[in-house]
Parts: C-alpha cells; sequence; structure tokens
C-alpha cells in the first residue's frame, strides 16, 4: 500500500516536471539567462502556493511530520554555486535528469550517472576533510 | 561567547533528544552529550560524517532494544 | 517536443507535488536526499536493521538502558509525558528505488500521452544542440561534468531544487534561501557566459 503509494507520487512527479518545461534544456537556459520567462514564472508561482499550502496543512493536519531547521554550513553556499553551475551547463537537477530519461532523452543517462558520481566523491571528500554536521538527525 | 553555553547543533532535530525528555531521563544524558562535550555523542559522530544516523542509538553507542524478555 | 503547460497551470502542479508527499508520507519532499541514502547504501553497506517498540516498550527500554550507564538516580519524572513517543522510522533503499523509478515511468507516460516519445540518446533543445551537441562526445562530456558538479553540489549543501527551492524556501528556511540564492546566481552567470559562446 504504502509502496503503490510511494510510485504514484513519483509519477504525478515525473509527469507534472516533463509537463512544466523543465526537462527542456533551453527553457531551463532561457529561465536563468533571462530570455524566456515559463519557468521563472512557474518557480515563483509554486513557492507561493506551496508558502500557502504549508500553512494549510500545517493546520488542518497538525502534527503530520517534523520539518527540522536546515543547517548552514560552509556547504550551503559553496555547494549551491557548483549545483548552479552544473545545472546550467547539464540542464539537469536530480528530478529533471530522471525525468528526461522517461521522456526518452536518453542523453540524461550522462547526467544522472555525473550525478551519482560527484555524490559519492562528495560524500568521501566531506568524511575525510570537512566534517561540519552535513545532514541532519532527522534526514531519511 | 561563553564555552559553557555550548550546545550540540542538531539539539532540536535530535530524535533520541526528543524521546529522552519525555521518558524524564534526559537530565545526565544532556549534561554528558548535548552541552561542552557533544562531540563525544554518537549520533552526532555520525552527522559529521554524513553518515545516516539509526533511530534506536544512544548518544554513548548503545543500540536501544526491548527490555522485555517474554517471548512471543 | 512535448509542449509544456500554461506557467499558473504548471506553478501549481508543481507546487501540489510536495504537498502531497507530506500529507500522504509525513516527510519532506527530497530526490537528492534519497540519492545520498543510495550512494550510503553502496559505499558502506546495510544500515542497522530497524527495530520496533510501543511507545511503552520504548519508554522502558529508554529508562533501563539509562540505569544501566548511569544507576537509577538519573531517571525522573518525564518532563513532558508523551504516551505517543515512537522511534521514527527509515525509509527502506527500496522505497527510494521505487520513487525515483516512478519519476522515471512519469517522464514516459507525459511523452506517450503527447504523441512525443521517440528515444533518442540526445537532449532535446536547439541552443543545447548548437553549443555542445556537434557530437555524442562533447554532448556525453558535458552532461557528465555538468552532472558531477550537480551532484557533488547538492550534496554538499545538503539538498537540491525540490528540498531548498521549493520546500525550504517556501518555509522561509534561511539555510535554503541561501542555497537557493548561491545555485540560482552561478547557474545565472554560467548562463550568461552561454549567451555570449552561442
Amino acid at each position: 500500500m504504502k509502496s503503490a503509494l510511494t510510485v504514484a507520487v513519483g509519477i504525478a512527479f515525473g509527469f507534472v516536471m516533463s509537463r512544466t518545461g523543465f526537462t527542456s534544456w533551453d527553457l531551463v537556459h532561457g529561465m536563468f539567462a533571462f530570455t524566456q520567462f515559463q519557468l521563472l514564472l512557474v518557480f515563483m508561482l509554486s513557492v507561493g502556493v506551496l508558502a500557502a499550502g504549508w500553512i494549510a496543512v500545517d493546520r488542518l493536519i497538525p502534527g503530520r511530520g517534523s520539518f527540522g531547521p536546515r543547517a548552514i554550513h560552509p556547504g550551503t553556499i559553496i555547494g549551491g554555486v557548483l549545483f548552479g553551475a552544473g545545472w546550467a551547463l547539464s540542464g539537469g537537477c536530480p528530478t529533471i535528469s530522471l525525468a528526461q530519461i522517461g521522456e526518452g532523452q536518453l542523453a540524461a543517462i550522462y547526467t544522472l550517472g555525473g550525478i551519482l558520481i560527484g555524490n559519492w566523491i562528495y560524500s568521501r571528500v566531506h568524511e575525510r576533510y570537512f566534517k561540519w554536521p552535513a545532514t541532519s538527525c532527522l534526514d531519511q | 561567547m561563553p564555552t559553557d553555553e555550548k550546545i550540540c547543533p542538531q539539539m532540536d532535530s535530535c530524535e533520541m533528544y526528543a524521546i529522552f525528555r519525555n521518558s524524564g531521563v534526559l537530565g545526565t544524558w544532556k549534561a554528558l552529550f548535548c552541552q561542552a562535550t557533544f562531540e563525544n555523542c554518537a549520533r552526532y559522530k555520525l552527522v559529521r560524517l554524513g553518515r545516516s544516523v539509526a533511530p534506536n542509538l544512544m548518544p554513548n553507542g548503545v543500540l536501544l532494544r526491548p527490555t522485555r524478555k517474554t517471548s512471543p | 517536443m512535448i509542449e509544456p503547460w500554461h506557467w499558473a497551470i504548471s506553478g501549481i502542479a508543481l507546487a501540489s507535488i510536495p504537498l502531497l508527499h507530506w500529507i500522504a508520507f509525513g516527510r519532506t519532499l527530497s530526490v537528492s536526499g534519497r540519492i545520498s541514502a543510495l550512494i550510503n547504501r553502496a559505499r558502506l553497506g546495510r544500515d542497522e536493521p530497524t527495530v520496533e517498540m510501543s511507545s511503552d516498550e520504548l519508554m522502558a527500554a529508554v529508562r533501563e538502558a539509562t540505569i544501566a550507564a548511569f544507576g537509577g538516580a538519573a531517571v525522573l519524572d518525564p518532563e513532558v509525558p508523551d504516551a505517543s513517543a515512537a522511534l521514527p522510522t527509515r525509509l527502506p533503499m527500496s522505497n527510494h528505488l521505487l520513487f525515483l523509478g516512478g519519476i522515471v515511468v512519469g517522464g514516459l507516460i507525459s511523452a506517450l500521452a503527447a504523441g512525443a516519445y521517440s528515444p533518442q540518446f540526445a537532449l532535446h533543445g536547439r541552443t543545447f544542440n548548437s553549443l555542445f551537441g556537434g557530437s555524442s562526445v562533447s554532448t556525453a562530456a558535458v552532461l557528465i561534468g555538468g552532472g558531477m558538479l550537480v551532484g557533488f553540489g547538492t550534496r554538499m549543501a545538503a539538498g537540491c531544487t525540490t528540498g531548498h527551492g521549493l520546500c525550504g524556501v517556501s518555509r522561509f528556511q534561511k539555510g535554503s534561501l541561501l542555497a537557493t540564492g548561491a545555485f540560482f546566481g552561478a547557474a545565472v552567470v554560467v548562463s550568461l557566459g552561454l549567451e555570449l559562446l552561442s
């Protein structure tokens, strides 16, 4: 039951991601270069709807889960910058690359492979050199 | 900042902290593992390494298990 | 090519996913977190098996373990007695794979429903192909390189577009606002640079 629900939410996410335009490299590029505004509008509206949605959901079903504070550490900004550069080049964040593969843009397999390798490398670098509290006790 | 105010940055999100608080056993654990010497906490050490923390891991490294000896 | 929905419909649909996820599972939607869990599993092996205890069993076990460590004097009356106390559950690896696989299937259904499914070892996009699509080698190089930056950066920042950009920002989390500002700013700089090349 829970597995079916997990797959269903995953499918909905992939479908929506595909229809928002986020799986188009050109539209993502247009968002960051300010030449096309579809995705910028989608993102901003989405954040707005979510901000209101959290208030509604927290009121309707209080205590559904805990949203721990997200830690701030040196990796927050440096990691963000590296991620942004990678997204602008590959057109993929983790979700986008998965949805692209499903759509038949199979070159996104390279992006996904890169993401897995990059995550692996960082996990090694972190425990060798950085050692700031990187996850929270709440992380899955 | 005086050092005796050092507290574990994970305290707000620590599941074990909440369980200790709710069970009336927080005092000693907190003094030893959530304040000045929080870096000794087994949970905090894993968080620093970016590893996942077992929900039943106690600050002294012991894994919490059901105590009831009766077999089903 | 799949024609995108109007931005207003897209924005509402996109916002519904983290809300659905929260209502269904009581967890913040996180994609890079799930990938990190899979990488940890591959690198470090299985986690400790999950222990299931009722609220009473949990309280008894905590008190007993405390006495074992510090003696009976360490146990007082509960500060906040809570009959609903429970050990949180960790998602199993199968759950991560099912969710990530679901995203792929969602993309597939979208393409099929649009009558636009023609799998190719390429990426759609005129600008992309004029910049990098000259050969399969250059496509692979920029996607693997960019992907590695994405993987490295999202793990370092502890979140990606969903965790920081959507969920964290909409809850006004300082860490997420910083991370999102950083990734958006860097992406703008790189994209404006690419504009000059094209």
